[in-house]
């Protein structure tokens, strides 16, 4: 009898149901909280994932478990009715923000919030390099084809060139959900390592003599402008690409928030609290998406190995677009600036500021390179307003 | 469009992804463009233009003296002999009319601060 007791009890821990596939993915968990804590990656977003990819593989804690639901006549009425026979774990109900496309656009709100699109409106031909570095999502999506994956598929891999967070997921939410864990972790890592991808690239594609170029000082930017261009980019974009309004929209009425001047109280909750709180729900439940079947495969190898492609080719043809405006506007667009078109605010603009003063100790290249840095987030939103059209 | 794509449909999705993402940016490049030329911001760069007007030291010993203790005859001589080594003429070659202290947006302890900053955070 006591046997018996003890049996079931063991037969009911996580230990008697671990198998091979969970033992893995705890490990590539504890590698990934190693990286996030001790490393420094992106902690604020690789803690959760990681946090939620142990969570979900730990056996019989069923935390991603589906409901069950059955559809049954009802016995008075005679109508179908559905009625749930078992609920869902908790990260299943958590992960419908994601499912559904909900937490991805409230992370843009807040994003919205803390950019400011100044020094875009003080040089708006600084938006041509935020569309050029858009040719790495392209780019990557064409090898992913070529590599078998199916179109939604292969489109969720190239937005990682996006160097977005919100934005990858948001549209691997819409098209590839399977693909969610491999994708996020790739995506946020490739971001952390911007600062360690981008510079050789940009080294190799241009001469000490353009990197020293000084830009003319920014102009200053009214009040009224940065109040109007939310809600113009808002009513353009939209109009013309009505899949990119979740993101867009979003995006701009966060940033109208921080430029009215009047809602501050919004704006900091969209900036900090809120934020905050979609990070978290978005993080954990995004990486517990990453059951072994959908982690453990080929698939996820491509999909890293890709990413890193994704990146280096935004960023190597926003540089060469970069030269393009160098050599039209007579040498007084430094085309370290190009690579920063990448969108991951503000740690792109940053590299091309290090490695612009690097060459020239007088060099002040930040500002200017958050103009092709915040055109780059809205880019990279149209584009995959663009694969949403073609394949949602 | 279905699951399965050929290389010809990702080249015409590539092309017409790439398309829009520029026309719209141009688009929005030339909303912006079009707004300043609307003299939205006219007001403030106004206001943000430097003023300039010409205040002779000599003759002001009163307010000299009010603001600061130094010796007025040896800022000047100090302020000369900086402008003619800068310029690499002799003294008497340069004749200064009038001197006036220009308030600073930023001092270069500042800049140089704000320098450190951001290296320290990247």
């Amino acid at each position: 009898m006591l046997m018996e007791i003890f049996a079931d009890f063991w037969y009911s821990t996580g230990f008697a149901l671990m198998e091979y596939g969970h033992a893995v993915m705890l490990l590539v968990s504890f590698v990934l909280l190693y990286l996030a804590i001790v490393k420094g990656f992106e902690p604020l977003l690789l803690v959760p994932i990681a946090f939620g990819m142990m969570l979900a593989n730990l056996p019989g804690a069923n935390l991603m478990k589906e409901p069950l639901v059955e559809i049954m006549r009802d016995p008075a009425t005679g109508d179908l009715v559905s009625k749930t026979k078992e609920y869902g774990g908790l990260l299943y109900y958590l992960y419908q923000g994601v499912k559904l496309g909900i937490y991805p656009p409230l992370i843009f709100m807040g994003v919205g919030a803390m950019t400011d699109f100044g020094p875009l409106i003080a040089n708006p031909k600084s938006v041509l390099l935020g569309a050029a570095a858009q040719f790495g999502i392209f780019v990557t999506f064409l090898g992913a084809t070529l590599l078998g994956f199916t179109g939604p598929e292969a489109a969720s891999i190239g937005i990682i060139g996006g160097a977005d967070g919100p934005t990858a997921l948001y549209l691997t939410s819409q098209l590839a959900p399977h693909l969610l864990g491999p994708i996020a972790v790739a995506a946020y890592s490739y971001m952390a390592l911007v600062p360690i991808i981008q510079p050789p690239i940009m080294k190799a594609l241009t001469t000490k003599e353009e990197r020293s170029v000084v830009m003319e000082q920014l102009r200053p930017v009214s009040k009224k402008e940065k109040v109007i261009f939310p809600i113009i980019v808002t009513v353009l974009v939209t109009l013309i690409l009505p899949s990119a309004a979740p993101l867009v929209g979003m995006l701009m009425i966060g940033n109208l928030f921080r430029e009215t001047g009047l809602t501050e109280r919004l704006s900091k909750t969209a900036q900090n609290e809120l934020i905050n709180i979609v990070t978290i729900f978005l993080g954990v439940t995004v990486g517990a998406t990453a059951s072994a079947e959908n982690f453990m495969n080929f698939q996820t190898v491509s999909i890293i190995a890709l990413g890193l492609v994704a990146f280096s080719i935004g960023t190597a043809v926003g540089v060469l677009f970069g030269k393009i405006m160098y050599k039209l506007s007579g040498g007084k667009v430094n085309p370290l600036i190009g690579s920063a078109g990448v969108s991951a605010v503000p740690m792109a603009a940053r590299v091309a500021q290090k490695v612009g003063q690097e060459a020239n100790p007088k060099n002040f290249l930040l500002m200017h390179a958050m103009g092709p840095n915040v055109a780059g987030v809205i880019g990279s939103a149209i584009a995959a307003g663009m694969l949403l059209m073609f394949f949602g | 469009m279905g699951n399965e794509v050929t290389m010809g449909e990702a080249l015409i999705v590539t092309v017409v992804s790439m398309g829009v993402v520029f026309v719209v940016l141009i688009l929005i490049s030339l909303t912006i463009g079009f707004l300043k030329s609307m003299g939205v911001d006219k007001k403030e760069t106004k206001g943000a233009a430097p003023v300039k007007q010409e205040k002779p030291v000599k003759n002001e010993k009163t307010a000299a003296a009010q603001t600061s203790e130094v010796d007025e005859e040896e800022l000047i001589a100090v302020i000369t002999a900086a402008i003619a080594n800068s310029l690499g003429v002799d003294i008497p070659e340069i004749n200064i009319r009038s001197i006036r202290r220009t308030p600073q947006a930023t001092t270069v302890w500042r800049e140089i601060g704000k320098q450190e900053q951001i290296m320290g955070r990247m």
